[in-house]
């Protein structure tokens, strides 16, 4: 670990941590060890290659108590995606910021607090809950051991919710801070709900270092739609973690949607653990200049009769960097396990970068399986046939562009941020 | 209106058109038969300006302006239309927004404003119907799933918008039933005026029975090698192209 960055959070933890004393204070202290013994990944960790953990501690980093001045700022309406008729709960550098959010008229199914208010107040509520089980990497280490700030949202059995809930992470200090929300979430037996998870900075030309985790149990019969979203052209660094653990028949859909960034790594676990659950997994990454996305989805495979189903589509324009690491797991018990997996990429520029890897691993003998990854241009065919008819070179591009994109857009199934998502797309593909 | 003087292609270095000629008048029809793999479609693909093909020698003028060093969709533009033996299946791409920014890039290069959204759903409402294409075919993705012959009258759909001034149509009528043809004929029918041309490319007679041609050429490995009126069709029709080949290759 640079030797800096231990210093600094080790500092951080004896003053934020320790003073908490509480329940949950000796879980903390152990994952908080854990991730010193750990340390942070270095090129040579299988798992970060192509993504450097190292430069993102290189600067000065800063935690920032939560104060009530930098919360009484204006948010622009465009971080809200059009979700005009949605539940927004704000986090401005990583703390809730109850003034700025939508939270009035809640369905009686719904429970929203912040985490930080319950590990106070009542930890008991939370000690439970917080271990998924499903990564142990240095960075889900580190969220567990400053629990800083967050949700804690519960969807009562049954509970249908016609409103979307967004997650928005908000920074708005010049210096390199770093964040680490939580969003603890549970579904009830066959409720359904979309959430909307998007950050952004305020000085767009910083950087801050934030590391997510959302972690979401969904029990039997429930439907998420859970958006992780960064459309935002900054220099933040993006390191999310979502972990879900699905009961029998529920219904996941989860959708990256990354328009821009200079470094996201987005770290996505399912695991399928009731028989005749299914998870449909989108994702599409559109990228110029150098940005810098790290797309990795594991598929737990636990339990016979589940399906998964994958799609990532890649733009990758100038010298940004792509890379998508799909895995399978199909354990032994997981027989007639369906399970697909598709990474087709358009690459416009000789200098980007992609690297895409899948990954199965089978134990059971009844299933049916399936990856492919492609990447090369635009298809010069369906070119001349734009051209053909009038269409000039860079117009017939750009619309082939945008209905690469499409079909993922497609997928979105609440229609004012599928809107929003098309209007700023065909912004990027402007045809004259 | 195109005139094609001694015409080599190649594709890859590999020599395919060898020598064509051809003058094409306003308000005429030809058509061009000949056995597969004689260049057809190449010769269609070159006058619209596929790149995958070098021109070595010769020239194509349109309109008494050599065309070569032009882009496809300059050619396009001038009016220009290729209907393709084997149109590409574009999934996400509406058929309606295709042909909406087609027209506009057309009507653009001809002075004109874009036409507005209802003038535009009119225009394609009232086109589609004569090749009798559902409604629905404008919001589907462009041919995407269409069967062969949805696919064929969705090209003579879109001349049919586009008006252009020369009409290519490459094995238009292969794979079609008799009514399909039959409406892809009356499509080219209601077009037909003494303004504009079209090259009919066919293996067929049977199409020349409702556009009646006023030349039919014989394209034989890279050359015309026989030209004549209508009765040369039904003549090739009869007796195929080995008399032909045999002639060609005596000489
Ligand atoms: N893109 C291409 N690459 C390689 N060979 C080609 C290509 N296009 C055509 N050819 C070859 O050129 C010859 C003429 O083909 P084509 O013009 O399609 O004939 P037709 O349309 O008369 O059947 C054939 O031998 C074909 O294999
Ligand atoms: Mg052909």
């Amino acid at each position: 670990m640079p030797p800096k960055f231990e210093q600094f959070i080790k500092k951080q933890f004896d003053k934020t941590v320790l003073p908490t004393q509480g329940n949950l204070f000796s879980w903390q202290q152990k994952r908080f060890k854990a991730f010193l013994e750990k340390g942070i990944p270095g090129k040579k960790h299988e798992e970060w290659k192509y993504t450097s953990a190292r430069s993102m501690l290189k600067d000065n980093i800063l935690m920032l108590p939560d104060n009530k001045k930098d919360k009484n700022i204006a948010i622009e309406n465009n971080h809200f995606l059009g979700l005009n008729d949605a539940w927004h709960m704000v986090f401005i550098n990583g703390y809730y910021a109850g003034n700025q959010s939508r939270l009035a008229d809640l369905d009686a199914g719904l429970n929203i607090e912040s985490l930080a208010e319950i590990r106070k107040e009542h930890p008991e509520k939370l000690a439970h809950r917080l271990n998924t089980g499903m990564s142990d990497d240095a960075f889900t280490l580190l969220n567990d051991a400053f629990l800083q700030d967050g949700s804690i949202i519960n969807i009562a059995d049954h509970c249908h919710l016609d409103k979307a809930i967004h997650l928005f992470s908000y920074n708005r200090n010049p210096d390199k801070l770093l964040i680490q929300p939580r969003h603890v979430i549970s579904l009830g037996k066959s409720s359904k709900v979309s959430i909307v998870l998007s950050a952004a900075n305020y000085y767009t030309e910083k950087s801050a270092l934030n590391n997510l985790l959302t972690q979401i149990s969904v029990a039997e019969n429930a439907e998420l739609h859970l958006y992780l979203i960064h459309s935002q052209d900054n220099e933040d660094f993006y390191l999310d973690h979502t972990y879900i653990e699905a009961a029998s028949n529920s219904r996941i859909y989860t959708y990256h949607l990354t328009m821009a960034g200079k470094m996201v790594r987005n770290d996505l676990r399912i695991k399928l653990n009731g028989p005749g659950a299914e998870a449909h997994l989108f994702g599409l990454y559109a990228l110029q200049g150098h940005q810098h996305v790290d797309n990795r989805t594991f598929v737990d495979h636990a339990m016979p009769h589940c399906q998964s189903n994958e799609l990532y589509k890649g733009i990758l324009n100038d010298t940004s960097t792509g890379i998508f690491n799909g895995k399978i797991l199909v354990e032994k018990d997981a027989q007639k396990t369906l399970a697909f997996q598709h990474n087709p990429n358009i690459l416009l520029s000789n200098e980007a970068n992609l690297n895409t890897k899948p990954q199965l691993e089978i134990f059971a003998d009844d299933v049916k399986c399936s990856h492919g990854a492609s990447s090369g241009g635009i298809d010069p065919n369906a070119l001349y046939y734009l051209q053909a008819r009038g269409i000039g070179m860079d117009d017939a591009r750009k619309i082939l562009m945008y209905a690469f994109s499409n079909e993922i857009l497609d997928k979105i199934a609440l229609p004012a941020l599928k809107q929003w998502f098309e209007a700023k797309l065909s912004k990027q593909y402007l045809v004259s | 209106m195109l005139q094609i003087k001694d015409l080599h292609a190649s594709v890859n270095g590999t020599p395919i058109l060898k020598g064509v000629n051809l003058s094409l008048k306003k308000g005429e029809i030809h058509a061009i038969m000949g056995p597969n793999g004689s260049g057809k479609s190449t010769l269609a693909s070159v006058i619209s300006g596929k790149e995958d093909y070098e021109v070595n020698r010769g020239d194509i003028l349109f309109e008494g302006e050599s065309i070569l060093s032009l882009l496809p969709e300059e050619r396009a533009r001038k009016g220009i239309f290729l209907a393709f033996q084997y149109p590409m299946e574009i999934p996400g791409v509406s058929t309606a927004n295709f042909l909406k920014t087609a027209l506009n890039a057309v009507r653009k290069h001809q002075g004109k404003d874009p036409l507005d959204a209802v003038k535009m759903l009119h225009l394609l409402n009232e086109k589609r119907a004569m090749v009798e294409l559902d409604k629905s075919f404008l919001n589907r993705s462009l041919n995407e799933g269409f069967s062969g012959g949805e696919k064929k009258r969705n090209e003579i759909f879109q001349m049919a918008v586009l008006e252009p001034t020369l009409g290519i149509l490459d094995e238009t009528d292969s794979g079609l039933d008799i009514d399909a043809l039959k409406i892809v004929a009356e499509g080219v029918n209601k077009l037909k005026n003494d303004e504009n041309a079209f090259l009919i490319i066919t293996h067929y007679q049977r199409l020349l029975d409702y556009i009646i041609p006023d030349y039919v050429h014989v394209l034989y490995d890279g050359r015309f090698v026989k030209s004549g009126g209508k009765e040369l069709a039904l003549k090739l029709e009869k007796h195929g192209y080995d008399w032909i080949k045999e002639e060609i290759d005596a000489q």
